[in-house]
């Protein structure tokens, strides 16, 4: 068995989140509470060290206030928000303005070409190899994609050719929904593992793998 | 009849304890009985693999990008190891960094771990965090100077011998961003798209449906899907000697299965009831 007691502290943590599968009680809130709070006493310092130290205070430190200020006011400005109807309100506006028209200069262009072109492009292109089954393959994606479409189309009903497309459609993110779910329940079934091994090797030390 | 009908119908109704109970059961009991499944290196592990590879032979360091906490270290955490283990296997180099606040902590405890035949600073440099990563990944585009000076450790750019080689992406091979969140696909919209640089992913099984139709795109070249992959990664790593103690993936196969196996039981258990409960209804 262990001896390291931050061991001991992440096991009992370990163990009191698994007690609510039992019922919700007060170890369980316990373990939640302490979450939420190492999470943000982490978040303050590691803003501190890694953020505001480096890229704001040292260099107006160092080099004077210079550019830094800009970003050091605006955070301020932010602040602002938390006094209703006094200047510093109204103040956080010029924050969020300039928030969201960066934001929306990064992000316009990149996220067209990544995410509507590009993927545009790969749904209509034709398959890499001339095999039958890379053919199907891109039959069945343009298939799913048209129809998957069509479904979220709801200017006119449902019925006749766009009917039948939009019921293709639905199937089609039914499997998706599947897929994923799927993958969720791997990807739980291994967060349950890595604790298991946890409890079991490092804290009890009782398997040796 | 009746009385069968009426057990097959409790099926619908299994307490949730007891399927909590068979999991667990499930999990353990491979670790003191292995069942010795095979694993079976698929096409998308063995894709990873060469990408990888080709990027570690190719003599320019590879960027990792650590985007995981500990929350998601079984998947992830093994995926990061295999990477690091198989770069500097090859006599690669690594320039590492994290947009996640808790992926900090885990980046450097697995960089001490397969890095300690290495030299830092010469081998592998450790960036640390840093916020807004839209920003950071299109300055890097350009130049590593303009968001970073220093390392994780305060040491300037300027002293550390690998980043004298990596002033931007056209200096690296390869990025590998093992992640459980949307961060590689901040990767694909602001490195891979802008800069044509080489993109590979291990995410967990959650994010990976999200990600298959940028594989199917090639704005990811490869992709590593939760702890099957990363087990079947392990495989290939182990098959070419690069691995470098047995890792977690591999072994928590047999776990994975038996604890499937019993997720499907339930599932045509709690159909059957359903249906048999329906009929007994009409």
């Amino acid at each position: 068995m262990s001896a390291d007691p931050w061991v001991w502290a992440a096991a009992l943590c370990t163990l009191a989140v698994f007690s609510f599968l039992f019922r919700d009680n007060v170890l369980y809130r316990i373990a939640e509470h302490l979450l939420v709070g190492v999470a943000a006493g982490y978040m303050l310092v590691l803003t501190w060290h890694d953020v505001l130290w480096p890229e704001v205070f040292q260099p107006i430190g160092s080099q004077g206030p210079g550019l830094a200020l800009v970003p050091l006011a605006l955070s301020l400005l932010f602040l602002g928000r938390l006094v209703p109807g006094s200047l510093g309100h109204q103040g956080s506006r010029i924050a969020v303005a300039f928030l969201v028209a960066v934001s929306a200069g990064v992000n316009i262009s990149t996220q067209l070409q990544a995410r509507v072109l590009s993927q545009a492009a790969a749904t209509m292109a034709l398959p890499a190899t001339g095999s039958w089954v890379d053919a199907f393959g891109q039959a069945v994606l343009v298939l799913g994609t048209l129809t998957g479409l069509s479904y979220f189309y709801f200017s006119r009903e449902h019925r006749g050719v766009l009917g039948v497309s939009a019921r293709i459609g639905a199937l089609t993110l039914m499997l998706a929904f599947g897929a994923a779910f799927g993958y969720t329940v791997m990807s739980r079934i291994a967060l349950l593992i890595g604790r298991v091994l946890f409890l079991l090797r490092d804290w009890l030390g009782v398997l040796s793998v | 009849m009746g009385a069968l009908r009426d057990r097959v119908a409790g099926l619908a109704a299994i307490d949730r304890r007891v399927i909590f109970v068979v999991i667990i059961a499930a999990v353990i009991l491979p670790f003191y009985v292995p069942l010795g499944l095979k694993v079976t290196p698929g096409p998308g592990s063995r894709r990873f693999f060469d990408e990888v590879d080709r990027a570690a032979r190719s003599g320019r360091p590879v960027l990792v990008s650590v985007d995981f906490g500990p929350d998601t270290e079984a998947e992830n955490g093994q995926m990061l190891k295999g990477v690091l283990d198989h770069v500097f296997g090859r006599g690669g180099k690594a320039v590492v960094l994290t947009f996640q606040p808790t992926g900090r902590g885990v980046a450097e405890r697995y960089l001490k771990e397969a890095g300690r035949a290495k030299i830092e600073g010469r081998d592998y440099v450790f960036l640390g965090y840093k916020p807004s990563p839209a920003n950071v990944m299109l300055n890097m585009g350009r130049s590593f100077d303009l968001d970073f000076t220093t390392d994780a450790h305060g040491t300037p750019l300027g002293d550390l011998p690998l980043m004298r080689e990596v002033k931007s992406y056209a200096d690296l091979s390869l990025i590998v961003a093992v992640a459980n969140n949307a961060i590689p696909r901040f990767w694909i919209q602001f490195a891979v798209e802008p800069f044509k640089v080489p993109l590979v992913t291990g995410l967990t099984g959650t994010m990976s449906p999200q990600f298959y139709p940028y594989l199917q795109a090639g704005q990811t070249r490869a992709l590593l899907a939760g702890m099957q992959e990363a087990a079947e990664y392990e495989a290939l790593l182990k098959e070419a000697g690069l691995a470098s103690s047995p890792g977690l993936a591999l072994r928590g196969m047999d776990s994975q299965s038996l604890a499937h196996a019993a997720i499907v039981l339930f599932i045509v258990l709690g159909n059957i009831g359903y249906l048999a409960s329906r009929r007994r209804k009409r």
